[in-house]
């Protein structure tokens, strides 16, 4: 028994946010203000509750890490490591996590499927949640960068 | 330049008395006192088919008020007052919102001349959803501040501020697993007298983000542990960031400050039941002014690594031997803090402290600020600490600040 609010037309911000960006979860008594009504969609999935939602959020977030370049090996010196924030996609590749997105995932459901969320059943619902969340990390070119030295007994699939 | 006032809450019910509103002058005056608790500035007033937004209060019949835009609405006779609710149901919600067509419409606060005020009210529980400031164009003069509103007289008619300790019945932002509280990506931003903690494996309570021109005051900050590594008040890459009249607690480290240059300034923080107190933990460099406050934690209470230092710490107190490491005049090493309650997170001095009451030196932040996190205005020679020891009968006044940045 869960809402989402998610950005639409009215609250797009072109380099910001993207049509779809879940800004909050709610449950399913919670009601919105009107300008919030006016400002975004609300995706009303009765059949899933707050934890099935977040559930299906978790099965999409990639393994973040920092990962850190040491200096020569067994010398001691002053400065810290060199470190960078890194992201593990799909096929287990480790790659720079450069730009962190405002909201972690987008879920740009047209306005059929807002309808047909309201009276879907469980099934469903999981089924339209899988097939159109969106993770946003890889959205950012400079987020696809590998890291090779992380990745040197990562085997690719496909 | 405007003031533009769009409230949060937990919900948008019509909190009103009834009666009738006249708007004249951007003044609305109501036959019906309106004396909801959570009533205040920011809430959004409709009557006759228009809408008007709350921006001050002179008595609970006499509120300013204003447009989404931030100026005076055409006058009005008497009519029927429709509601007054609060503009948005979650924090994330105003931010992500406040640029829309309807409020602002633009995202650069500059080009619209306004400060973004968002006050915050508890309805019925905490605000659970993430948040992210980012997305504006500000300035000096235009400014985001996201606030509770606690002063009965002139914003709101119960305080929705905690009284220096947490507490439930006032707005709260509750991070969820592997969640930050309040992540700013925002330049002049203001963060003020939130509760902001977690109760499972939060990562950081605020984070500046690596912004220049903020202002975190007021707040209190718990629970913010994850994997031994995680922060309360997170500092990044940044300059002319002001940290001060915050109590944090139960976190792997207290405040962490980044690479600051000189600008990072923490002043009357009590930063107490951490692992780390104050952390300078990037490497060679001088980063961070710290006066007046109070450190008292289990491994460290002011802690750099490498060849780093902090850049200056005066006027500081700590419960291990750490607080003159980098010498400066005033510090206190090896004190015992007597606190109301420390058991049950009460971090007020007692009347019995001897660690901290009257050893800071007045005035850390020339004009900054002149209270405590209580709002108590601090006299004679300042406490160490966030709060000011005030006898018993001491009264709170919500002192306004003359600076932001």
């Amino acid at each position: 028994m869960a809402k989402l609010l998610l950005i639409n037309s009215a609250t797009y911000r072109p380099g910001v946010n993207n049509i779809g960006d879940v800004v909050g979860i709610f449950k399913d008594g919670h009601a919105f203000s009107p300008a919030e009504i006016a400002g975004f969609d609300i995706g009303d999935m009765p059949a899933l509750t707050e934890t099935e939602i977040h559930d299906e959020l978790i099965k999409i977030t990639p393994s973040q890490n920092t990962a850190y370049r040491l200096p020569e090996a067994k010398k001691w010196v002053f400065d810290r490591p060199e470190e960078k924030r890194v992201w593990q996609d799909q096929n287990g590749v480790w790659n720079e996590l450069a730009t962190t997105p405002k909201y972690p995932y987008c879920l740009p459901l047209k306005a059929t499927e807002i309808d047909s969320a309201k009276t879907a059943d469980k099934a469903t619902a999981i089924t339209l949640l899988q097939g159109k969340l969106e993770l946003n990390i890889p959205k950012f070119s400079e987020n696809l960068l590998a890291i090779d030295d992380l990745n040197s007994k990562v085997e690719i699939s496909g | 330049m405007a003031d533009v006032y769009y409230s949060v809450g937990q919900n948008s019910n019509d909190h009103s008395s009834g009666g009738n509103v006249s708007i004249t002058s951007g003044i609305a005056t109501f036959d019906t006192a309106q004396v909801a608790t959570n009533l205040g500035v920011g809430d959004r007033l409709t009557y006759g088919g228009h809408i008007c937004y709350l921006a001050s209060k002179t008595s609970t019949t006499v509120w300013s008020v204003v447009t989404a835009l931030g100026v005076a609405p055409a006058d009005h006779a008497s009519t029927t007052v429709d509601s007054i609710a609060h503009e948005y149901t979650s924090l994330s919600a105003a931010e992500a919102g406040a640029s829309d067509a309807n409020h602002i419409n633009n995202t650069s606060l500059v080009t619209a001349n306004v400060i973004l005020n968002i006050p915050c009210y508890y309805d019925s529980g905490d605000d659970t959803t993430v948040v992210t400031v980012s997305g504006y164009t500000t300035g000096v003069s235009n400014y985001i501040k996201i606030y509770t509103p606690n002063n009965t007289s002139t914003e709101v008619n119960q305080s929705q501020r905690h009284a220096g300790k947490t507490a439930t019945g006032v707005y709260r932002r509750k991070a969820g697993a592997y969640e930050q509280g309040i992540i700013n990506g925002q330049d002049y931003t203001v963060i003020q007298g939130l509760i902001v903690y977690t109760t499972t494996v939060g990562t950081f309570g605020i984070n500046t983000g690596s912004r220049d021109n903020v202002n975190v005051s007021y707040n209190i900050v718990y629970g913010f542990s994850l994997d031994g590594g995680y922060i309360g008040i997170q500092a990044g890459y940044s300059t002319n960031v002001k940290v001060y009249n915050n109590i944090v607690y139960s976190c792997s480290q207290g405040i962490n400050l980044a690479i600051s240059g000189t600008g990072f300034l923490a002043y009357n923080n009590t930063v107490v039941k951490n692992n780390y107190g104050f952390v300078q933990n990037y490497g060679a460099g001088s980063y961070g002014t710290l006066k007046n406050n109070i450190a008292s934690n289990t491994t460290s209470d002011y802690y750099v690594t490498g060849t780093g230092s902090f850049f200056s710490v005066t006027y500081c107190a700590s419960d291990d031997a750490t607080a003159d490491d980098w010498g400066g005049a005033g510090n206190r090493i090896d004190q015992t803090f007597t606190f109301v309650n420390y058991a049950g997170n009460d971090f007020h001095l007692d009347s019995t402290d001897a660690g901290a009451k009257d050893y800071g030196v007045s005035d850390p932040g020339s004009g900054l600020f002149s209270d405590d996190i209580d709002g108590e205005t601090r006299s004679g020679t300042w406490d160490i600490g966030a709060d000011e020891y005030v006898a018993a009968g001491g009264i709170s006044i919500s002192v306004s600040e003359n600076l932001v940045f």
